[in-house]
């Protein structure tokens, strides 16, 4: 009787041996690295970056080592740069010069590589790439990690059409021509955002008297150009301005700002109306998005909108602007955590983002930053205080004509922590270097 | 025989049962029919517990059911289970036969059925009353080391925690009053255990799976520190204990007392130790490089080992409502201790005419513990019992290096446990159990091997019991839900090389000259499932004998620091780099190390065990045959890289070719191994104050595919000679560890050695209790022992001869 129950329980035990597997689950998400800060002098040199400045006065392109403070190269460029962007993986800055057609690339030298299992940084003397654009009035430049398009509005009166160029770091690096580009049949102020393969491209009819778009469409990159997949049946009137988060994008119209939702290979369209903060003609022309932050900013004159694209609400931001100020440098700082917004009287206001917000504005007036306490009226034309943002640190740059100077503002202690000589006159100016993560300041 | 007539004469007398309260009365007597006086009966699964009077006699007026299966225990017998059939009019005048043994029998306490080392599957042994006062030291590991298929992992007398059967780390669970620690013992050998032997009452090892009641981690065993901080009864007792010992100077003072006011039970526990560095008969560290011949054992060769002393106190504090039926209550307990931490010495061997000047490097241990313990009767229709015990602890030890905290480790965790036992029902007894843990760990400093990570087990279980005529067959299943969270695991750009001649080309091509590296971060979340079967029989052959099968499958998750780990970790001398990680398939590659792509697998044990046991007369005889197949066993297999041990020294002028500051990268891997061995323990009454003791254990742990697994105990024998007389008692034990020469790759063989150890103790009583007085002595001869299973086998040798006075009383 026992010898039976035991084999009972002998068959009960193996048949427990077959069921015994796959309990258990792994779940990784790889955060982003934290830079090991080792004992050479170089060490910090790429955690803090480097900026690229133009001079008002000439074609001249500095590079600045933002650690010690020291010039590490200067290029000039064909034509004075009518703006200066960083690329995706901010290691090129692009000089734009729209009324020369032509967008020219500085490496900044710092960077790093898939090593496989880690990624590698390098850090090298800056250089003129040989890649050059020309096409005709390259104006809007936006950018995500890993991609870069350039809208070129064309030029009415020499019958160029708008062009849209899509390309990348690497294709920068080895100066390949072998990018993408989407022509239209006309010109166009327009706007496009790259999505990998797709390009969110603005749409102008060709009949209508305006530059501005009022129609926006999903272009498919085939080989090196662009089909037209869908064309969205909602109007953007008077389209200006385009920003993009992980699932919209969003473009300024003269009714409100307009919303695709992507979802796959499929985009839905909406839009959120003007709240009753818009007056006259007020308008969102002007929209900034970040990868990880769910609202969009947007800025009717120097009105500051909170764009809650889920909720399709519009929140006015309370940012305590002077009387007279407008806005004239802007952006996504520390990590997107932060958004700073310069100001034509001299002032850096810091504002927290909350990305938890789902009623009211999501940006927060933190802080102000007196940059400078000059009479800014007497500022030579043209020149107007310019921003750059640091990616490795909460770190912000204004560069200020008048003193010819570069002021470092640690947006954590919310002051003004140095300011360097320069011994000429900046005009446009943007930081290079290695984005750190988001755990590690 | 005698229980069979007894049991069918019942039988036949019973008749259709009644629902209405049953009597029985009877007398528990020995072989020779003589009354047995203050034996415990206790009906089984209705928690009914009555002591027999001077003339054996006990009796139960209000049994609920037909039937009852009787539990009865006295000190020298052998415990026993007697099934009666109630008629109507009761039971009257039954006689009970105990037959007398040998062997110690102690119930187990943290288990709802009864369990002893006679009466269970799975073995289990008790070391409580004199001759755990007697074997008490200041670390679980060197008060256990004498019991039967337990060893010491040694860690310089400092944080010795127990071996079962070769096993320890995660899968040795070590509980106080059933629920856990909640120390950092089982992260790393250098991690004392937090209780405290002097003021424990007893305390159980559970040898085999014992994951069913206790969860995965008890995969090779528990260890169950039993105290009285709650209150079970209506008594007032108390003991206390002065002892000092020669070779560390330990000074210990102990006591604890326990009443109660009303029905509200209270107690009270306070112990202080204090050691310093203990003195060894030769050298302390190994040299296996035999450089120096002329060195050899002569002036100054005995010494001390340093940073070995410890001071340590601690309290507990507790008090309960004592019902009709049960019990509700409630402690707080605190545990200091500052214990040094030898062998840290960095590799920094002295030089010639330099002073031997040691750095201090000691941990200071603190924790804080509330414990709930309740067990209810409650006598519903579907429950018959509630047990429910709850913990509290919060833990930290800090490392200190120098003055300077060098590593701050944290444990703060809750569990919960609840037993709810079922009347019998078709004579099956037991219930189900549910159980949750949850710990937050944390460790930060310089030698923070493990990123901080929180566990969840969520439990249940059930168990179930069942006597079919001489056979008791025990069944369970748990399964549970096992979830570790760390949001930083760090993956550091690990600078790891061989320490290969021929190796050389590795010099830097393109190494260091980008100056910074990154360190990846990743955000881990691990799942486990796992589930355990167990099925046991004892079967009662024959009168006085039994034999125990017991078969189990038993899954268990790896630990956060078996699989998070990635960093220096001193007290293992190795840097340590969890599961999760494995070794970069590209030999050329700049990192050594990288994430692992392959699944976690749980750790599977399939173990059968087999008890053989002569309980009756004046031999007694335990013997225990185990295999135990574990596939996916993790452990660190040396990768044969060396990487930096994080501590910047200043080696200056430092010629060529000095690895200080560098230590072995050890991988947790999983492999699939075999453990196999045995225990046995026969105990002979002589005559009646002298009664010899045999032990013997043996293990072998080894890799499937081939070798040996590190640090497996040797071959152990030991005898014990004890007198018990009425004033005087006395024992004398030799211990013979044979060599251990079935040694892993990398790890050296151990030589064999005899421990001889005696006692004396003067009983007498005064001032209103028993008093012993007592002197010990152990390691008699003075031999230098390395042991196989210490991680310090070559800094720290055992401590050299040592003699003990001591003195404790009882009332």
């Amino acid at each position: 009787m026992l010898k039976s129950k035991l084999n009972v329980l002998a068959l009960l035990i193996s048949a427990s041996f077959l069921v015994a597997c796959g309990d258990s689950t792994t779940n990784i998400v790889e955060k982003d690295p934290i830079p090991v800060e080792d004992d050479h002098d170089h060490g910090h040199e790429t955690g803090t970056g480097r900026l690229v400045i133009s001079d008002k006065d000439s074609t001249m392109l500095r590079v600045y080592n933002l650690e010690d403070g020291d010039l590490l190269g200067q290029f000039s460029s064909l034509n004075n740069a009518s703006a200066l962007h960083a690329s995706a993986s901010q290691r090129f800055a692009m000089v734009v010069q729209r009324d020369t057609d032509k967008v020219e690339f500085i490496d900044g030298g710092l960077y790093q590589e898939d090593h496989g299992d880690h990624l590698h940084p390098y850090e090298e003397e800056p250089r003129l790439m040989s890649l050059q654009l020309s096409e005709s009035r390259p104006t809007h430049v936006t950018t995500t990690d890993e991609q870069i398009a350039i809208f070129f509005d064309g030029n009415a009166a020499s019958s160029s059409v708008a062009k849209v160029a899509l390309l990348n770091d690497d294709q920068i690096n080895t100066g390949s021509n072998d990018y993408p580009v989407l022509t239209y049949s006309t010109h166009m102020h327009g706007a496009a955002q790259a999505r990998g393969e797709i390009l969110v491209s603005t749409i102008r009819d060709a009949a209508t008297a305006s530059t501005l778009p009022d129609q926006v469409g999903i272009y498919h990159v085939h080989g090196d150009h662009f089909h037209l997949e869908q064309e969205f049946d909602m109007r953007c009137p008077g389209l200006h301005g385009s920003a993009q988060n992980a699932d919209y994008v969003s473009f300024g119209c003269t009714d409100g700002v307009m919303l695709l939702k992507q979802d796959g290979e499929t985009f839905t369209a909406s839009k959120v109306a003007h709240t009753t903060d818009f007056t006259g003609t007020m308008r969102i022309g002007t929209l900034k998005g970040h990868e990880d932050a769910p609202h969009f900013i947007g800025f009717a004159g120097a009105t500051v909108f909170s764009v809650n694209p889920e909720a399709g609400s519009l929140n006015k931001v309370e940012w305590q602007a002077a009387t007279g100020a407008s806005i004239i440098g802007y952006g996504f700082a520390d990590h997107g955590e932060k958004f700073v917004l310069l100001d034509s009287t001299g002032a850096l206001s810091i504002l927290n983002y909350n990305a938890e917000t789902t009623t009211g504005a999501a940006f927060e007036l933190a802080d102000k930053v007196q940059i400078t306490t000059a009479d800014l009226t007497t500022m030579p034309t043209g020149s107007q205080l310019q921003l750059a943002i640091s990616a490795a640190d909460d770190k912000v740059y204004v560069a200020d004509p008048l003193s010819k100077t570069v002021s470092t503002i640690d947006l954590e202690e919310a002051e003004v922590t140095e300011t360097q000589e320069l011994g000429f006159t900046p005009h446009k100016l943007v930081w290079l270097g290695i984005p750190a993560g988001h755990d590690d300041h | 025989m005698r229980r069979k007539t007894i049991v069918a004469s019942l039988i036949a007398a019973s008749l259709s049962g009644q629902l209405w309260a049953q009597s029985v009365q009877g007398t528990v007597v020995d072989e020779q029919g003589q009354p047995v006086a203050e034996a415990w009966v206790t009906v089984v699964g209705q928690n009914k517990k009555v002591k027999t009077d001077a003339s054996g006699r006990f009796e139960f007026t209000d049994l609920q059911s037909k039937q009852a299966e009787l539990h009865i225990e006295a000190s020298s017998f052998a415990h026993r289970n007697f099934r009666l059939d109630l008629p109507a009019q009761g039971v009257q005048g039954i006689q009970l036969a105990l037959s007398s043994t040998a062997l110690e029998v102690i119930d187990v306490k943290a288990s709802p059925f009864h369990a002893s080392s006679t009466e269970s599957a799975l073995p289990v042994s008790v070391l409580a009353g004199d001759r755990l006062k007697m074997n008490q030291q200041s670390t679980l590991g060197d008060t256990l080391k004498n019991e039967v298929g337990v060893h010491s992992n040694f860690y310089g007398s400092v944080a010795s925690s127990p071996i079962i059967r070769g096993l320890d780390g995660p899968r040795v669970l070590i509980t106080q009053n059933g629920l856990d620690a909640g120390d950092a013992s089982r992260v790393g050998p250098d991690h004392s255990v937090s209780a405290e032997a002097s003021t424990a009452s007893q305390i159980e090892v559970l040898r085999g799976p014992a994951t069913l009641f206790y969860g995965s981690g008890a995969i090779g065993g528990v260890v169950n520190v039993v105290d009285n901080r709650i209150p079970t009864e209506q008594v007032t007792k108390g003991e206390w204990m002065l002892q000092r010992e020669s070779v560390n100077n330990e000074k210990l003072a102990s006591g604890s007392a326990q009443t109660f006011i009303g029905q509200t039970g209270l107690y009270a526990d306070v112990f202080w130790r204090d050691n310093d560095d203990y003195s060894i008969p030769g050298e302390a560290e190994v040299h296996h490089d035999d450089e120096d011949e002329d060195h050899d054992h002569e002036a100054g060769a005995s010494g001390k080992v340093a940073n070995t002393a410890a001071t340590a106190k601690g309290f507990s504090l507790g008090s309960s409502y004592l019902l009709e039926n049960g019990f509700v209550g409630l402690s707080f307990g605190q545990l200091k201790r500052e214990y040094g931490i030898p062998g840290h010495s960095h590799g920094g061997h002295a030089h010639e005419g330099e002073e031997h000047a040691e750095e201090s490097v000691y941990a200071d241990l603190k924790q804080d513990r509330v414990q709930f313990l309740s067990e209810l009767d409650l006598d519903l229709p579907w429950l018959q019992q509630l047990n429910s015990r709850i913990a509290y602890t919060d833990y930290q030890h800090m490392e200190i290096e120098e003055g300077l905290v060098g590593t701050t480790f944290k444990n703060q965790s809750e569990e919960a446990r609840f037993e709810l036992l079922h009347p019998v029902i078709a004579d099956w007894r037991g219930g189900g159990s549910l159980h949750y843990k949850h710990s937050d760990f944390e460790a930060v400093g310089a030698e923070a091997f493990t990123p901080p990570s929180s566990t969840e087990m969520l439990a249940v279980a059930l168990m179930e019991e069942r006597h079919f005529g001489p056979v008791l067959l025990q069944l369970g299943a748990r399964t549970e839900q096992v979830t570790i969270n760390a949001a930083d695991v760090l993956l550091p750009p690990l600078a790891a090389h061989s320490h290969d001649d021929d190796a050389h080309d590795h010099d830097h091509d393109h190494g260091h000259d980008h100056g910074a590296e990154f360190i990846r971060v990743f955000d881990v979340e691990h799942k486990f499932k796992p589930y355990s079967l167990s099925a046991g029989a004892v079967w009662d052959f024959t009168e006085g004998y039994n034999l125990g099968v017991s078969v189990s499958r038993s899954e268990r998750a790896p630990s956060a620091s078996e699989l998070l780990s990635f960093g220096p970790h001193i007290g293992t001398a190795s840097y340590e780099i969890g599961a999760l990680f494995s070794l970069n398939d590209d030999p050329h590659a700049e990192q050594a190390i990288v994430l692992n792509r392959q699944p976690i697998e749980m750790e599977v044990a399939n173990n059968l065990d087999l008890t053989f046991r002569k309980i009756s007369g004046d031999i007694g005889l335990v013997f225990n045959a185990f295999y135990n197949k574990v596939d996916n066993y993790y452990y660190q297999q040396n990768t044969g890289l060396f990487a930096e041990d994080g501590h910047n020294h200043d080696h200056g002028d430092e010629e060529g070719h000095d690895h200080s500051g560098e230590l072995p990268v050890y991988l947790f891997v999983a492999e699939n191994v075999i453990l196999h061995g045995f225990e046995s323990q026969l105990v002979w009454q002589i005559a009646q104050p002298y009664r010899f003791t045999v032990q013997a254990d043996y293990i072998r742990a080894r890799l499937d595919r081939g070798g040996d697994l590190p640090r497996t105990p040797p071959l152990r024998l030991s005898s014990e000679l004890a007198y018990e007389g009425d004033q005087i008692s006395a024992d004398l034990r030799l211990t013979r560890y044979f060599k251990q020469d079935r040694v892993s790759e990398l790890e050296s063989a151990t030589a064999g050695y005899n421990l001889l150890d005696a006692s004396v103790s003067y009983h007498f009583s005064g001032a209103l209790q028993d008093i012993v007085l007592y002197v010990k002595g152990e390691n008699l001869t003075d031999e230098e022992a390395r042991v196989h299973t210490s991680f310090l086998k070559d800094k720290t040798p055992l401590p050299g001869r040592s003699l003990g006075l001591g003195i404790r009383g009882q009332f």
